[in-house]
């Protein structure tokens, strides 16, 4: 094997030298012949001339010995190519127009794939990845559990089953250099169990978590670093206030570290600080923190929970049934994404879309590909007249794909870089200010996973739009082609109809969604809240300087009113109960304790009855406010007012709401949004109410003029207090903007698509018809010669090409009905039916495709019978 | 050469080549010779199959070329068997009397 290897190498490369041998072995026979008829008697002249008659052609027989000698293969590959390039020479639009076609699906493809992989394909940049796994467990009652800090510390003694564990408590938001930024709680050893390095200064390490409370210093992650601090290398050392508390900066994280979850953090503190920063302290036996433990080599995940499980029920055995663990997971952290199923659920449609688009534009390619095969068919007829072999010439077209698919991968890689690019900094641009801070993406970076997903993405394609055509074009008869008489036998016509008909149809099914997308935040948009967001700012304040605060806004006179309540009023988060009616009515219902001057501050009127007094206020009266929505709930026709609604003992609220366990109804308010706006002002909402200084997590006030500017004034009258004292703050409509932003953001996205979409669909109609006016240039000449009207020829044409947009159009729109079914339970607040969604969707394309088809249609009435006539096919 | 030349069976040539060069080392006119010779001028030898033969059988490492002298002092090519080449011919031997045994079988059964 090796030594034919050798042989045929030394062949390629020292072709001249062994053809000698070859002529010289060969001329050696030859002379033996002529010396042998000689002998036999013959004279000189005929003795060589018998001789090479037996011996045959010389070159043949040499060719033939060479064959067997070299990688004549490889020769027909390089020749190949060099034939390709050659044809390129010739026809630069044509690769211009193809390579710009799959650059721009393949790159909107890839940039869709870079997020996947960055969020569920890259392992962590942490020692081990994949030994990593987050522990959970959950209660017959099916409420995930976190662990108490003694099961925390008796499991890392544990060392058959677990090499390492660590205790995290996640989201810890405070406000840092006079910015949002959110940080983890994490046990001593987090950063050497990870084998993450400090970009400079130090990460702490166990001796910073020992006791509770002792060791306030914090590490900064790179990007926090970057944005709170604006990457200043003299961070080290410095002192920053969180909730009251003077923590010390020691060290900023490496780079690319933003810890295991989806958010990158901005900074961590050791999880012994967690009662400072307002959480529950270790020492009480809560369940407070999570843990990631490393799996000891060799032990399976399985092997691990199952083991954990049993731990886990001796150790709750002593506590009430519905309490006591049942089921134990283990997620893996090898990636930001721990589900692969939830990841699959959330990325698939995305990834389809965009592959849709990449797919519209190969049929594109390949219908450029198909004509251009026709054109070719006469040097495609010679070609196999000279015995060229059918193979020989599909090597030779599928040469001419991957030469086009290449320098397209290449394109599709920097789109895709630049597609990012502005994506992210569109993203940011469009977040209200200070919501910018809570969006955080992990780095999209380009990497090998990326640049092979798009290699093979494209050769795929190139495969696709070459082999059609070149399966096609190399058919033909070789008497006919080298006639250049081609057209009956030959009809490609059928396939590009189909190209043509999925282009359509896969244009008008992201036109459907971006339309059904468009007018669900459109809805969004216009939607009543109910209430007036203006010139309202919403903050949090930290406890200890809570009253003060609120003191200080109410005598600023710039604020018009301050009023308090127990959650935001628009907020996904708000409280839930539920309530009974005496008659047995029950209701899950949102419900907010509320100041007495809430509800007007917001400007939600009562409709019926009355508002709370101060008193009620100030002595928890057991009175409540209800909607409208409420009341046509609870009693339907009836009047709700003096009736009583009561609370049953085992709601999760019941103990916080002490007062309220029975309350008597005294006023009836217009609905309003509560929680998310999605779900519309129809939710039913009670009001208890509360004294502004008790029980107020969210502090409105009403200021005069524009929200951006009163937040800043508000920012600043509550600095003078305490530079600790704001936990969080926005302007309402801020609010507003943000609940309505995941809808605008993929309406934007599937407009995007469904632009370029049908921009690719046109330019596909287009050529399909001009082409096939082209063919039909003799016909239509005839038809005109024979006295048809210019006018029945454009219909004939632009009937054609909308025969085909039709199909086309009515298939989209059976897809989208049936994604519709799909998606109609699982995005809330979204009509995925949305008539007028369909109808901008369908009828842009259609008009579309007529518009792209009228061209074409003229050049067909321009035809002058007479030189159609007479032209050669 | 009253009698009509037989085509060779594809496949028998190497076969052939082998055995003539178990003898020793021979060229492609010696081995042309040889055939004709040995077979009583049954077969003849295309010397346009013969050469690209060789060059196959060389590529395959059963025989190994190189260049001497012959017996009226020309520069030839000769070809010797490898020890591959001898189990090659082995087994290509063994290979023939399966199929001239099944063959034969075939056509004398009645």
């Amino acid at each position: 094997m090796m030594a034919g290897f050798v042989t045929r190498l030394r062949a390629l490369f020292h072709r001249a030298s062994t053809d000698a041998d070859l002529d010289e072995e060969m001329r050696y026979h030859l002379d033996r012949e002529i010396e042998r008829n000689v002998a036999n008697g013959m004279n000189a002249g005929d003795a060589a001339a018998a001789a090479r008659r037996a011996f045959g052609n010389v070159t043949v027989a040499t060719e033939q010995a060479r064959e067997a000698w070299r990688w004549t293969r490889l020769e027909e590959v390089r020749q190949d190519y060099v034939y390709a390039l050659r044809a390129f020479r010739r026809a630069p639009w044509f690769v211009v127009t193809v390579i710009a076609t799959i650059g721009v699906g393949l790159g909107l493809l890839s940039a869709a794939f870079t997020f996947f992989d960055a969020y569920v394909l890259r392992p962590l940049p942490v020692r081990d990845p994949q030994s990593l796994y987050s522990l959970h467990w959950t209660s017959p009652t099916g409420v995930t559990h976190r662990f108490t800090w003694s099961q925390f510390e008796r499991l890392a003694r544990e060392r058959t089953l677990f090499a390492e564990v660590q205790a995290y408590i996640s989201e810890i938001n405070v406000r840092m250099n006079a910015r949002a930024a959110q940080g983890q709680l994490v046990s001593g050893n987090y950063f050497d169990m990870l084998g993450v390095p400090p970009a400079f200064g130090r990460t702490f390490g166990p001796v910073d978590a020992a006791d509770e409370g002792a060791n306030p210093v914090l590490v900064l992650s790179h990007p926090g670093w970057l944005r709170l601090f604006g990457a200043d290398s003299s961070v080290i050392g410095r002192r920053v206030n969180l909730k009251g508390v003077s923590f010390e900066i020691i060290g900023v994280a490496r780079e690319d570290f933003g810890g295991l979850t989806m958010t990158p953090y901005d900074f961590w503190a050791p999880v012994t600080m967690s009662s400072a920063l307002g959480r529950q302290s270790l020492r009480r036996g809560e369940e407070v923190v999570g843990i990631v433990a490393r799996l000891a080599p060799g032990v399976t995940p399985e092997r691990a929970s199952v083991w954990l499980r049993d731990w886990l029920r001796t150790e709750t055995a002593d506590r009430p049934v519905e309490e006591r663990a049942r089921e134990v997971t283990l997620l893996s952290r090898a990636t930001s994404f721990t589900s692969r199923t939830e990841a699959t659920v959330i990325f698939a449609p995305v990834i389809v879309a965009f592959f849709l688009v990449m797919a519209i534009a190969c049929a594109n390619v390949a219908n450029i590909m198909l004509a251009r095969g026709v054109a070719r068919q006469r040097e495609i007829g010679i070609r196999l007249a000279l015995g060229a072999g059918r193979s020989r010439i599909i090597r030779q077209l599928l040469a001419e794909s991957l030469l086009l698919a290449v320098p397209a991968g290449v394109v599709g890689l920097l789109l895709s870089q630049a597609t990012l690019w502005c994506a992210v900094n569109l993203l940011y641009a469009t977040l209200p200010p200070d919501s910018a801070d809570f969006v955080r993406l992990i780095p999209l970076d380009t990497d090998l996973r990326v640049v092979g997903f798009a290699m093979v993405a494209v050769l795929l394609a190139a495969v696709a739009f070459g082999l059609t055509p070149a399966l096609q074009a190399s058919r033909p008869n070789i008497v006919q082609t080298s006639r250049g008489d081609f057209d009956t036998a030959f009809r490609p016509s059928r396939l590009r109809n189909a190209l043509v008909i999925g282009q359509v149809t896969m244009s008008v099914l992201l036109l459907v969604v971006a339309g059904v997308l468009l007018s669900g935040s459109r809805d969004l948009a216009r939607l009543d809240p109910g209430l007036r967001t203006a010139g309202v700012v919403q903050l949090e304040l930290f406890g200890p300087f809570q009253a003060r605060g609120i003191d200080a806004l109410r005598a600023d006179p710039n604020v018009r009113g301050v009023a308090t309540a127990s959650s935001g009023i628009i907020d996904p988060c708000c409280r839930k109960l539920a309530l009974r009616t005496t008659e047995g009515r029950m209701e899950r219902v949102n419900y907010f304790s509320i100041s007495e001057n809430w509800l007007s501050l917001l400007e939600i009127p009562i409709v019926h009855g009355r508002m709370f007094m101060e008193g009620e206020a100030r002595s928890r009266a057991p009175v409540a406010i209800i909607s409208q929505a409420t009341a046509k709930r609870f009693w339907p026709g009836e009047d709700p007012i003096g009736k009583t609604l009561s609370m049953s003992p085992d709601d999760p609220d019941y103990e916080r709401l002490t007062p309220f366990h029975d309350v008597r109804v005294i006023g009836v308010s217009r609905d309003a949004a509560s929680g998310w706006i999605g779900l519309g002002t129809a939710l039913p909402v009670v009001y208890f109410p509360a004294a502004s200084d008790e029980n107020a997590v969210e502090v409105l006030a009403r200021v005069s003029g524009d929200a951006n500017r009163a937040r800043a004034m508000v920012e600043r009258t509550l600095q003078r207090v305490d530079s600790s004292a704001i936990l969080d703050i926005h302007a309402l409509d801020d609010v507003l903007v943000v609940q309505s932003y995941p809808f605008r953001a993929m309406y934007w996205v599937a407009s995007a698509l469904g632009v370029i979409a049908l921009a690719l669909t046109v330019v596909g109609v287009y050529g399909v018809i001009a082409y096939l006016v082209a063919q039909r240039r003799r016909e239509f000449g005839i038809r005109l010669a024979l006295g048809a009207g210019r006018r029945s020829l454009l219909g004939l044409v632009v009937g054609q090409s909308m025969r085909l947009a039709l199909v086309g159009t009515v298939a989209g729109v059976a897809l989208a009905l049936g994604v519709s079914r799909i998606f109609a339970n699982l995005v809330v607040g979204l009509d995925t039916y949305d008539v007028r969604g369909y109808l901008l969707g369908a009828s842009l394309v259609l008009a579309a495709c007529a518009i792209a088809a009228l061209g074409p249609s003229h050049r067909a009435t321009a035809i002058n019978p007479a030189d159609a006539l007479r032209a050669d096919s | 050469m009253s009698q009509a030349k037989i085509d060779l069976l594809a496949g028998t040539l190497d076969l052939i080549v082998l055995k003539l060069l178990r003898a020793g080392p021979a060229n492609g006119w010696d081995l042309t010779q040889s055939i004709q010779v040995m077979s009583k001028g049954t077969l003849d030898v295309n010397y346009g199959s013969l050469y690209p033969a060789l060059r196959r059988l060389e590529e395959r490492g059963w025989v190994k070329g190189r260049w001497g002298m012959s017996e009226n002092n020309r520069r030839a090519r000769f070809y010797d068997l490898t020890a591959s080449g001898t189990k090659q011919l082995d087994a290509e031997r063994r290979d023939w009397e399966r199929f001239q045994t099944a063959l034969g079988l075939i056509l004398d059964a009645d």
